[in-house]
């Protein structure tokens, strides 16, 4: 076929620019290790890249969610465990004050170390956490759940965080689980405790060794929730995490740039290049040997 | 048998056919750059006797005319592809940008709920979630407002584009008239370009009739250049349009609208975008938004605030879908306090946070589109449809570059001008005058020598 020497010259000027574009496009890809960054890049890498993105930012505010409500359970834990001595202590002085030798007054001064003891644990009672909230508060975890007598205020909802989809965790603890609805009302069973031994009550003393052996049971009953609550917090945390890790990894893939593939297109247009700035010279070298 | 001087005559007009072939491959070499020239070539004709002797009967052009109505398609083709890329990869940077688009808007939305699922009543969290919302309201006020600047560019360049037209029609409508007494390959060439950058403009397709005469038709049949008659485009702002131009074509007494039948070329890729392309993007976008607003207000009102208020707003209201992409706002109330984010049953205390897990619940629903899809993936699939369409240009614009690449070839080997083998023909010329002149010379001494003997 007939080819002019204006059309030669079009066409390795043609094939320069493509090298030149080419060399400028890899150059980019390796400077900013992103390969894709708009749809029309690569549409089917952009999408997966995209819904990556997007579950890696949900599922980190899911855990940002989960932390704050195993802070909170930490917290709960805390104050749980301090309960668990108030009532092991009051279950060890009932247990002593059941032994007949003791006398009025002894019973007297006991029944004043219970009433004291009685006030820490309504005090336990109305724990906040480092963000103020009550700790077994219900649905208002804004006020104080236990007033003064120790009568619960509040409701028995406990909060939960989604964990993923519709499935729910709870992960507060209300108070209502330390009264008769859930067993035994504990402040009161103190209180009843401390009354028995200013009346030096036998029979009073010997019941209340009973409610504190109770008392002792139910609390450890809500700590062992609170544990199975941490740990199904922190399952979903750690699935979370590693969610994230592969969803890291997809967005590598899709829209990241491979390095050596990104170093060989490099290296590809510059041959390119050099070869069309060569047959150009070449062709220069032709016209004006005429 | 001849005499002499008819010898000499003879001589002479050689010289001149000569000179005319000369005066011909110079004239191809001075344009080898010019664009759409075609070569020309000297007609020589043998004279017959008792005279003989050869003349140049004209100059001859070597267009093809099926290839050049080839190239005028596939211009018209790759202008379109080349105006839709230009405005779908604009658009496309303005609203499908990473960390700023619609689609991290409604994910900061709902990842503001999850955060305040533990401590619904913590008030940083709740003023993350207003600050999230007021985030999205400004995605979508940026992405309705770029695509609303695609259809203003759109429409400056239908104005522009026309305007171009008219004189290209012109043009052809002057060398046609040009033509009629003449045949000047120079002037053919003229008319051919400016009938491939009318095409460019317009789509089309531009005939020669049996007596040389270019006619230049819409797609639609409706003529712009008959003869030596141009029609001319006229645009009209149109109400029914929105205020964009409505584009006839006037011819005399005739006026047609080709508004809708413009589709190829520069001005039909221009009134795609305007008119069909851009506008659905804004339809996706308005729809979203409104779905969006009304769905979380119906859960937000039938939950309370931290004061145990319930009927609040989250978004102000909408009416419809129309521009709701641009009027989507937080409500005024709870931009003013935070307290009002409606997160507990309000049967509950303000602890509660039932509410804004059913808000977090609005993310997996298939709540937007008609019900086919969650709002997270009908922001995603907006954007992509704009990048798939800026994608489809560019395709097109690639694989109607490499059919113009080879048209390029097969018009530059059937009419280019190769100066090889201008420099051959100027050679050859150059070879017969010096022959011719001494043929002349040897007659004229001829001439001289009877003259003087006589």
């Amino acid at each position: 076929m007939r080819v002019t020497e204006h059309r030669m010259m079009q066409v390795f000027t043609g094939t320069l620019s493509r090298a030149r574009t080419d060399i400028a496009r890899a150059g980019e890809e390796l400077s900013s290790g992103a390969r894709v960054r708009r749809p029309s890049d690569d549409l089917a890498a952009w999408t997966d890249g995209t819904r990556a993105r997007i579950r890696e930012q949900l599922s980190e505010a899911h855990r940002g969610a989960f932390n704050r409500a195993r802070d909170q359970l930490v917290e709960t834990e805390r104050q749980l465990e301090t309960m668990g001595a108030q009532v092991e202590t009051a279950l060890a002085r009932a247990v002593e004050f059941a032994n007949g030798t003791y006398n009025a007054i002894d019973r007297q001064r006991g029944a004043q170390d219970i009433r004291s003891l009685r006030d820490r644990f309504l005090d336990t009672l109305n724990g906040q956490g480092y963000d103020g909230e009550f700790l077994f508060g219900g649905s208002d975890r804004t006020q104080a759940p236990f007033d003064t007598s120790g009568v619960y205020v509040s409701d028995a909802v406990e909060r939960s965080v989604a964990v993923d989809g519709p499935s729910r965790q709870l992960v507060t603890i209300s108070g209502g689980r330390f009264t008769a609805t859930s067993g035994l009302d504990i402040y009161a069973a103190l209180d009843r405790f401390a009354a028995a031994l200013d009346a030096n009550d036998q029979t009073a003393v010997n019941t209340a060794v009973q409610d504190m052996q109770l008392a002792v049971d139910q609390v450890a009953g809500v700590r062992t929730d609170v544990g199975i609550r941490m740990n199904a917090l922190d399952d979903a945390r750690d699935a979370r995490e590693s969610l994230e890790l592969h969803l890291a990894e997809v967005q590598a893939d899709r829209l990241g740039t491979d390095a050596v593939q990104s170093a060989l297109d490099f290296a590809r247009g510059q041959t390119a290049l050099e070869g069309a700035r060569t047959a150009i010279e070449r062709l220069m070298v032709l016209f004006q040997a005429r | 048998m001849t005499g002499l001087y008819s010898q000499l005559y003879l001589g002479v007009n050689a010289l001149a056919a000569q000179r005319a072939g000369l005066a011909n491959a110079g004239h191809n070499i001075a344009n080898v750059n010019t664009r759409g020239h075609t070569r020309t070539t000297v007609d020589l004709a043998a004279e017959q006797p008792p005279l003989g002797g050869v003349r140049a009967t004209g100059v001859r052009g070597s267009p093809d005319e099926l290839l050049a109505r080839r190239e005028r398609l596939n211009d018209a083709t790759r202008a379109r592809a080349e105006e839709l890329q230009r405005s779908f990869e604009t658009l496309e940077s303005q609203v499908a940008t990473s960390d700023q688009d619609i689609v991290d808007g409604v994910a900061g939305l709902f990842g503001g709920f999850l955060r305040m699922v533990s401590s619904p009543a913590d008030r940083s969290l709740r003023d993350s979630v207003v600050q999230a919302a007021t985030d999205l309201a400004e995605t979508f006020a940026r992405a309705a407002a770029a695509t609303r600047a695609a259809v203003s560019d759109a429409n400056d360049r239908i104005l522009s584009y026309a305007a171009e037209a008219n004189a290209l029609a012109e043009r052809i409508a002057q060398a046609n008239r040009a033509l009629r007494p003449s045949s000047d390959p120079a002037l053919h060439d003229r008319r051919q370009r400016a009938a491939r950058e009318l095409a460019e403009l317009t789509g089309g397709a531009a005939r020669i009739d049996p007596d040389g005469q270019m006619r230049f038709v819409l797609d639609d049949g409706t003529a712009l250049v008959h003869g030596d008659r141009a029609a001319t485009f006229t645009t009209t702002a149109d109400a029914a349009l929105g205020g964009n131009v409505r584009l006839e074509v006037v011819s005399g007494n005739n006026i047609r609208d080709v508004t809708s039948s413009v589709s190829t070329g520069r001005i039909g890729a221009q009134l795609t975008v305007r008119d069909e392309a851009a506008p659905q993007i804004l339809a996706d976008l308005d729809q979203l938004a409104f779905d969006l607003a009304r769905e979380v207000n119906t859960v937000h009102q039938a939950h309370a605030g931290l004061d145990g208020t319930t009927g609040r707003l989250f978004f102000a209201p909408l009416s419809g879908p129309t521009d709701a992409a641009q009027d989507l706002s937080v409500d005024a109330a709870l931009l003013g306090n935070a307290d009002f984010v409606a997160a507990a049953d309000p049967m509950l205390g303000p602890s509660d946070n039932t509410g804004v897990l059913q808000l977090l619940d609005l993310n997996d629903g298939a709540l937007a589109a008609g019900g086919q899809r969650t709002f997270l993936e009908e922001s995603t699939t907006i954007l992509s449809q704009v990048g798939l369409q800026a994608l489809q240009a560019r395709n097109d614009f690639e694989l109607a570059g490499m059919q113009s690449e080879s048209l390029a070839d097969l018009r530059d080997a059937l009419s280019g001008v190769s100066i090889e083998d201008e420099l051959a023909h100027l050679s050859e010329f150059q070879r017969a005058s010096e022959a011719t002149t001494r043929f002349i010379a040897t007659v004229d001494d001829l001439l001289g020598t009877m003259i003087r003997e006589l």
